[in-house]
């Protein structure tokens, strides 16, 4: 499903940061863990489609995100890889459901309300639903942030230091909730992190230095 | 949720910065709107009241205020000319002349003007009788629509008149006759709504009785009133009462259409009175031409005024925008992540500031208008002009343009910039 063979990057040309080769399956998961400056957020980037590879190859769903054009790859991005970012930020001047409901929008999918509920009641955010997001606790727009990336029902779903400013109690939830919510829409994940305490969880890891 | 909901939500978001852009934009359009429309119908309504009138011949004097007083019923008289001076012009043998309308101003009824005259002078206004009939005797009187909707008139009632054109108890007439309403106008647009129009003899019955009772009262009989009776009293009905006949009477002005307006001597005859006779003539599209380069001056101060409301109010959306844009890189980088085409942002920021135009102009176009009504309420009574509320102009249309012009010229930076957004960058920082 996901393949990177020779993938490398370099800010201004300056120093290049080289990743490991990897694949993925569809349905599998990967943590990659790495100290500050090891490249891990310019990594999730270049498997996010955010950024193209200036050197190497990265093949998902037996296409190469660095031929793509902007725009084909802007859809592509949409329709099947989902991203948890790091800082849990949203749209502020619409509500928990319709910022579930322009994601489903912008990605090309139609809007599934049944679905988007049912993922709201998983998480135990049905009763914010309307709510606007300055309301929600951090850990309700943390649990939002998770949803967002697998409204789409992705792919590939990549997670940014998705534990790391929690507590072992609430690091537990978390990944208790990113690995259903991937389970349930069988996607992929790759958390690219620097918590150790992740170590344990994930079979397939690789680390970056 | 499509971009244009999403916008309109942005804009709302931000309460106090959209009441901001939303006064300023509103204030400015508001205000050209208020011009343009005053503008109109001050014009349409000297223009209605032009009536094919070619020239004015009254008192010596200002001849704007000959033309404002005789034509606009505004200004106060210049004066009075004899009718014997103005027997000339008033007479159907004169060749140049199509049509002459003698008019005696100088009393009023609670505010609205008394214009003794002749049917001469309602063929002018091409006027009709919605009720009654036209003025025939003396005392007869035909009143605008809007004296009988103002003072609660109808046919048959009955009024004294005051002297001047205030509304003044202390300057009612005391002569004992009581003007007769006998009929009521169509309404024409036309400052003949605001009239009462009677015969001439009429006129100078009231001033005459009333000098003659003040005399009375002070005892002072010398003077021999048969004389002045045998003038006076007679009763007149239109039909069989010719004003050349009264040539030691005055009148305030008479109005002149020519029979051809490019004839030449018709062209020099404002010259040959102005020179020849003691008495003057105006020609009122020069004058009113001349009133509007006075009051143009002031009318381009405010718009300039205007004009810099909007541009200041352009000058707010686009920092409403443009601050909101830096609070809100983070989301158009996520929309982007999600999806969203740069040209999508773009869109996004443009339609705020269209929003916000839109809006703004609308509001503008409200104020305008109401403001019209307002002015409208304060100009009818004191000039004598109705203004319509629910007129619209071409020119609002190419205003609304602009404005569309003004937010979108506003949002293309912010759009720009949103266009700009570099998902990579903003999401590492």
């Amino acid at each position: 499903m996901l393949s990177v063979k020779g993938l490398s990057y370099s800010y201004d040309g300056k120093s290049t940061i080289t990743f490991p080769d990897f694949a993925v399956k569809q349905g599998d998961t990967l943590l990659v863990l790495g100290e500050s400056g090891s490249g891990k957020t310019t990594l999730l980037h270049l498997l996010g489609g955010i950024i193209s590879p200036q050197k190497g190859k990265i093949l998902l769903k037996e296409k190469d995100l660095g031929s793509l054009r902007d725009s084909v790859l802007d859809r592509f991005r949409a329709e099947h890889i989902g991203i948890v970012f790091q800082e849990a930020h949203f749209i502020r001047s619409i509500n928990v459901i319709e910022n579930l409901q322009f994601v489903q929008k912008l990605s090309g999918d139609k809007v599934d309300n049944t679905f988007i509920k049912s993922l709201l009641k998983k998480v135990g955010l049905d009763h914010r639903m309307t709510h606007k997001i300055n309301k929600l606790s951090q850990g309700e727009k943390q649990r939002l942030n998770i949803l967002r990336a697998v409204i789409t029902k992705p792919s590939l779903i990549l997670a940014d230091e998705p534990t790391s400013a929690l507590d072992d109690t609430n690091c537990n939830k978390v990944m208790a909730l990113l690995e259903s919510l991937t389970d349930e829409v069988n996607a992929s994940l790759i958390i690219v992190t620097h918590d150790n305490r992740l170590k344990e969880r994930f079979d397939y890891k690789i680390e970056l230095s | 949720m499509n971009l244009l909901k999403l916008s309109w939500r942005n804009i709302i978001n931000k309460p106090l910065n959209m009441a901001l852009s939303l006064i300023l934009f509103a204030l400015g359009i508001g205000l050209i709107t208020f011009l343009l429309l005053v503008n109109d119908q001050i014009r349409g309504n000297f223009d209605k009241n032009l009536a094919g009138i070619d020239l004015v011949i009254g008192a010596k004097g200002s001849p704007l205020q000959m033309i404002l007083c005789n034509m606009y019923h505004i200004d106060n008289p210049t004066g009075n000319i004899s009718v014997k001076d103005a027997t000339p012009f008033l007479s159907v043998r004169n060749p140049l002349v199509k049509m002459a309308v003698p008019l005696s101003l100088g009393d009023s009824f609670k505010g609205f003007r008394i214009v003794g005259t002749d049917h001469k002078f309602v063929d002018l206004y091409q006027a009709e009788l919605q009720e009654g009939t036209l003025f025939e005797h003396d005392y007869d009187v035909n009143i605008g629509i809007t004296v009988a909707h103002d003072l609660s008139l109808s046919v048959g009632d009955k009024f004294e008149s005051t002297h001047g054109f205030m509304d003044d108890e202390d300057m009612g007439h005391d002569h004992g006759k009581s003007f007769v309403v006998k009929g009521i106008f169509s309404p024409s647009g036309t400052v003949l709504d605001h009239l009462i129009v009677t015969n001439t003899p009429s006129i100078w019955h009231v001033h005459h009785e009333e000098e003659a009772n003040a005399e009375t009262e002070e005892d002072h009989n010398h003077h021999d009133l048969n004389h002045h009776d045998n003038h006076i009293h007679e009763s007149h009905s239109v039909s069989n009462f010719n004003l050349l006949d009264h040539g030691d009477k005055e009148i305030t002005s008479v109005l002149i259409q020519f029979k051809n307006k490019k004839n030449f001597q018709a062209l020099s005859l404002p010259r040959n009175i102005n020179q020849n006779t003691p008495m003057q003539a105006a020609t009122p599209a020069i004058e009113m031409n001349r009133l509007y380069d006075l009051i143009g001056v002031g009318v381009d101060t405010i718009r300039q005024l205007a004009l810099l409301i909007a541009l200041v109010s352009g000058i707010s959306i686009f920092i409403s925008l443009y601050s909101a844009l830096r609070d809100r890189k983070y989301e158009l980088a996520l929309m982007r992540v999600n999806g969203a085409s740069p040209s999508k942002l773009f869109s996004l920021i443009l339609l705020e500031g269209l929003i916000l135009a839109i809006i703004g102009s609308l509001i503008g176009f409200i104020i305008g208008h109401v403001a019209l009504g307002m002015f409208g309420d304060m100009a009818s009574d004191r000039y004598n002009y109705s203004f319509t509320v629910f007129k619209f102009l071409k020119a609002e249309i190419w205003l609304f343009v602009a404005s569309l012009a003004i937010g979108a010229i506003a949002a293309i930076v912010p759009a720009i910039i949103a266009y700009k957004t570099e998902i990579h960058k903003t999401l590492s920082s």
